[in-house]
């Protein structure tokens, strides 16, 4: 029997104990609550909304407020695409995968452009998206304030009155240090001229991508309980100062030993044998693309 | 596994709400698999069914209100009836609240979330007469400016009051207009409103 | 080449459930029964179900078994199962007084009316190891070992219920009546609702009978040791079953579905003077099961976090609620096991600029701490 047999098997003689699970994993009571939720978050751009998270089959911190987000809204005839890191092939990537096609029948896919929802972990594809595309992120820490204050009643109070000046002061402070914005992944922007928002832990690469985007963009942290959204053509600024300007990272030079790119975002590969460094695109379906797979 | 029809058809619901949201001003038609005979009240009862139980709270007011409606909605969702003021979800049954939805809860500065959803329940999205449009709508979700119809059987004042609600963002109301075609259409907070002067 | 390794896919991820598979049913042992683990080891089973926060002893045993005894992952396991369950009611709030009580004892008297319970218990025992545990025989063992399978109550039944210790301190008016604040509502669900701060107590408490043993008695400890200044007395610790009452769908009539296991404890501590005169202040704990340090901890930890100060990490609301739940922690400790090479290659690509930068300024060899 395999996995999505087995998830639809029914109730074992009586007892009860049988798994008999619904469409999408998820009770109704539930979806109907993520659903308000992310309505909230849409309308309310940047803003954090609580929600009472359920625990998945898929542990905390391993991309279940996402994966909740998806499970909630997903038809059978989505086609799902899901990467970890930029990987489609990655383990948890699979693993996700695997769930929600078991638990929904969707149809899987690397292809960014043949995907109509597409849940990632830490990147957003190279090719850009469409009006007809949800890309749904996992968040660990949903508060951008967080490197600042500890502690959540201080940053809903500071996200209340947009009092973001701890945040500029952290960025100050960086550069009196070393001369420069040290701040990698995770680079907090600015939503629609209101709410300081986390981004997920991105590259910086991919922060022009969510500014004035076609394409929904939804943000679940499940263990942290917060849903948020970026809707469609919102700005989304990243802090900056006018003399210390935010930058993506730095590929100069560089191009993706297997399909030749210059223009995506590359991992640093260390050849065991020489010490010699390589560069793959991250976008692994991307990559594909390109050499023809 | 069991996949029923209900299921799907809520998710298609939801995901035909959620386009509309995240992208206001801009019409979405719900899935056609109305449930029973396919009343022009059904794609309303669709859309709440996708939203509503035990664990949320609503209210009706409007000039079509009547006891028979919110039984109807309680008795298909689950979902307790409240004051105005305290309602999470506000149906406008006949798209006229003369005035009623400014007791709508906004939510706090802290939690702007804590707010109530209004429902319009009108009589068609797509006016006869669209050459006149009602307003000028922009915001996030949307590319620079679009133009809002006239929409038959909405209130005269009702998006006034809307942009009365939402002048405190984040504080503030969503608006989801429903037409008995099944048609669909959001202004949330974000939105600015121009009322357009005929 | 390093790119490749990165790229597990199913057929790495299904060899390495696999392999767990087979190491757990490894050796020629007798493979475990779900009945031998919920009837011999039931003190694990009640752990794990408290955290899991789901009370089915069958589905614990069974979780236990499939987790080969890692008390997160079948906590996990149960609380993931618990998720796909449609709520069916609400139980009606009912006194502990009705608790058909199989232990109980206080410390704050010699002899309570009722009288002093031991029930079964390893407190007393001597913790020597018994290389003889399985033989029968009375000679086996220590008498005060509980093991040697005698009635421990000599065949005299107990009462059904008994006076609660703290109701007849609180009729000489020496406890404070507990208030709930105006904008509380009557039990707040935290499986339902975000958990936001201030926390109403009802969900400072939930928390709490799902918190992790371990992670409760960490932050209790912190405070009796001196991070904190509750100084406890155990007014009343009770294990027994409480009834679960429930009103009948069709006819709303209340009626008696089952009875669940519990551990309660009810601490006094230092008393204040605010509104009504000097009384005692109470902590209050009770989680699923049969769990003594976990009641107790949260009992300690009920009251310090009424201490309305933060200035020990176990008052801090925030600090202790959102640290205790032994599914997310253990979740996000692991997690950190997922690549992270995108993120570590923005860090690098700062690091490597800040370098260029102080080395461009000529502050070679003058490091900063």
């Amino acid at each position: 029997m395999n996995l999505r047999e087995w998830m639809g098997r029914k109730k074992r003689d009586g007892c009860g104990n049988g798994p008999d699970y619904s469409f999408a994993f998820l009770d109704d009571v539930s979806k109907r609550e993520i659903r308000r939720k992310i309505l909230k978050a849409v309308a309310i751009p940047g803003y954090q909304v609580p929600f009472g998270s359920r625990e998945l089959p898929i542990a905390r911190g391993w991309g279940t407020g996402g994966l909740q987000i998806t499970l909630s809204l997903v038809l059978p005839e989505d086609i799902l695409k899901v990467i970890d890191q930029g990987c489609d092939g990655s383990v948890n990537a699979v693993n996700i995968k695997r769930f929600i096609q078991a638990v929904t029948g969707v149809r899987l896919t690397t292809d960014t452009g043949e995907a109509t929802l597409i849940q990632t972990r830490h990147r957003v594809p190279e090719e850009p998206m469409t009006d007809a595309q949800i890309l749904i992120l996992q968040v660990p820490y949903p508060e951008a304030l967080r490197e600042v204050e500890p502690s959540e009643r201080v940053t809903r109070r500071m996200h209340a009155e947009a009092d973001y000046s701890r945040m500029w002061l952290y960025l100050y402070e960086d550069i009196v240090k070393f001369d420069e914005i040290t701040i990698g992944y995770r680079y907090p922007v600015t939503v629609n001229g209101r709410y300081i928002m986390d981004p997920s832990p991105i590259p910086r690469w991919d922060i022009p991508k969510l500014h004035m985007a076609e394409t929904l963009f939804l943000f679940g942290a499940g263990r942290e309980k917060r849903i948020y959204a970026v809707p469609p053509h919102t700005p989304v600024v990243p802090l900056e100062f006018e003399d210390f300007r935010f930058r993506v990272e730095n590929f100069e030079g560089k191009a993706c030993a297997r399909c030749g790119a210059t223009d995506t975002y590359l991992d640093e590969i260390i050849d065991d044998a020489t010490g010699r460094r390589l560069f793959f695109c991250s976008d692994t379906g991307f990559c594909d693309k390109r050499c023809g797979e | 596994m069991k996949i029923t029809s209900d299921e799907t058809a809520m998710q298609r619901t939801f995901r035909c709400l959620l386009a509309a949201m995240s992208r206001p001003g801009r019409i979405q038609v719900l899935p056609s698999t109305l449930e029973g005979g396919g009343g022009p009240r059904e794609p309303l009862f669709l859309v709440l069914r996708s939203l509503l139980d035990q664990e949320v709270s609503f209210a009706v007011t409007g000039v079509d209100r009547t006891d028979a409606l919110q039984a109807i909605i309680a008795g298909r969702t689950r979902c307790p009836a409240a004051t105005i003021g305290e309602a999470d979800y506000i149906v406008v049954a006949g798209g006229d609240s003369d005035g009623e939805i400014l007791g709508a809860k906004r939510g706090t500065q802290q939690y702007p979330d804590t707010s109530a959803t209004i429902v319009f329940a009108v009589r068609s999205l797509l006016a006869p007469d669209s050459r006149r449009p009602a307003a000028a709508l922009s915001g996030p979700g949307i590319r620079g400016e679009i133009l809002l119809g006239p929409i038959q059987g909405l209130g005269p004042r009702e998006l006034e009051h809307l942009r009365t609600l939402n002048t405190d963002f984040p504080m503030g109301v969503d608006a989801v207009f429903i037409d008995e075609r099944g048609r669909i259409l959001c202004i949330p907070r974000s939105t600015k409103i121009r009322i357009q002067e005929n | 080449m390093g790119y490749v390794a990165v790229k597990g896919g199913v057929e790495a991820i299904e060899n390495a459930c696999r392999a767990f598979v087979r190491e757990r049913t490894k050796g020629t042992s007798t493979p475990l029964a779900v009945e031998q683990i919920r009837d011999r080891l039931f003190l694990l089973v009640d752990r794990v179900m408290g955290e899991g926060s789901l009370y089915a002893p069958d589905l614990a045993a069974m979780a236990i078994r499939q987790a080969a005894g890692d008390t997160l992952e079948a906590s996990f396991l149960l609380r993931a199962y618990r998720t796909t369950r449609p709520r069916l009611g609400y139980s009606i709030p009912r006194s502990s007084a009705g608790m058909r009580v199989i232990r109980r004892i206080s410390a704050a008297f010699k002899e309570v009316p009722g009288g002093q319970i031991l029930g079964s218990t390893n407190d007393y025992t001597l913790r020597l190891l018994h290389f003889d545990l399985d033989k029968p025989s009375k000679a086996a063992g220590p008498d005060f070992s509980g093991e040697t399978g005698d009635d421990p109550r000599d065949g005299e039944p107990l009462p059904g219920t008994f006076p609660r210790v703290i109701d007849i301190l609180r009729r000489e008016n020496l406890i404070v009546t507990p208030k709930r604040r105006e904008d509380e509502p009557e039990a707040m669900d935290i499986t339902r609702e975000s958990l936001l701060f201030p926390a109403p107590r009802s969900a400072a408490l939930q928390t709490m009978a799902r918190g992790e043993t371990g992670g409760l008695l960490l932050m209790a400890y912190s405070n009796m040791r001196g991070y904190g200044n509750i100084h406890p007395t155990i007014g009343e610790l009770r294990v027994g079953y409480m009834p679960l009452c429930i009103r009948h769908p069709s006819s709303g009539e209340p009626y008696t579905a089952g009875e669940v296991k519990v551990t309660e404890a009810e601490i006094l501590a230092k008393f204040t003077d605010e509104t009504e005169g000097p009384r005692f202040t109470v902590g209050y704990g009770m989680c699923f099961g049969h769990n003594e340090v976990k009641a107790i901890s949260m009992a300690i930890l009920d009251r310090s976090l009424q201490t309305g100060t933060n200035a020990t990490p176990s008052e801090d609301a925030e600090f202790v609620l959102s640290h205790i739940d032994g599914i997310e922690s253990m979740g996000f400790c692991n997690h950190w096991k997922l690549p992270h090479y995108v993120d570590f290659q923005s860090d690098l690509d700062r690091l490597r600029r800040a370098k260029e930068i102080h080395e461009s300024q000529g502050m070679d060899g003058k490091k900063k701490a």
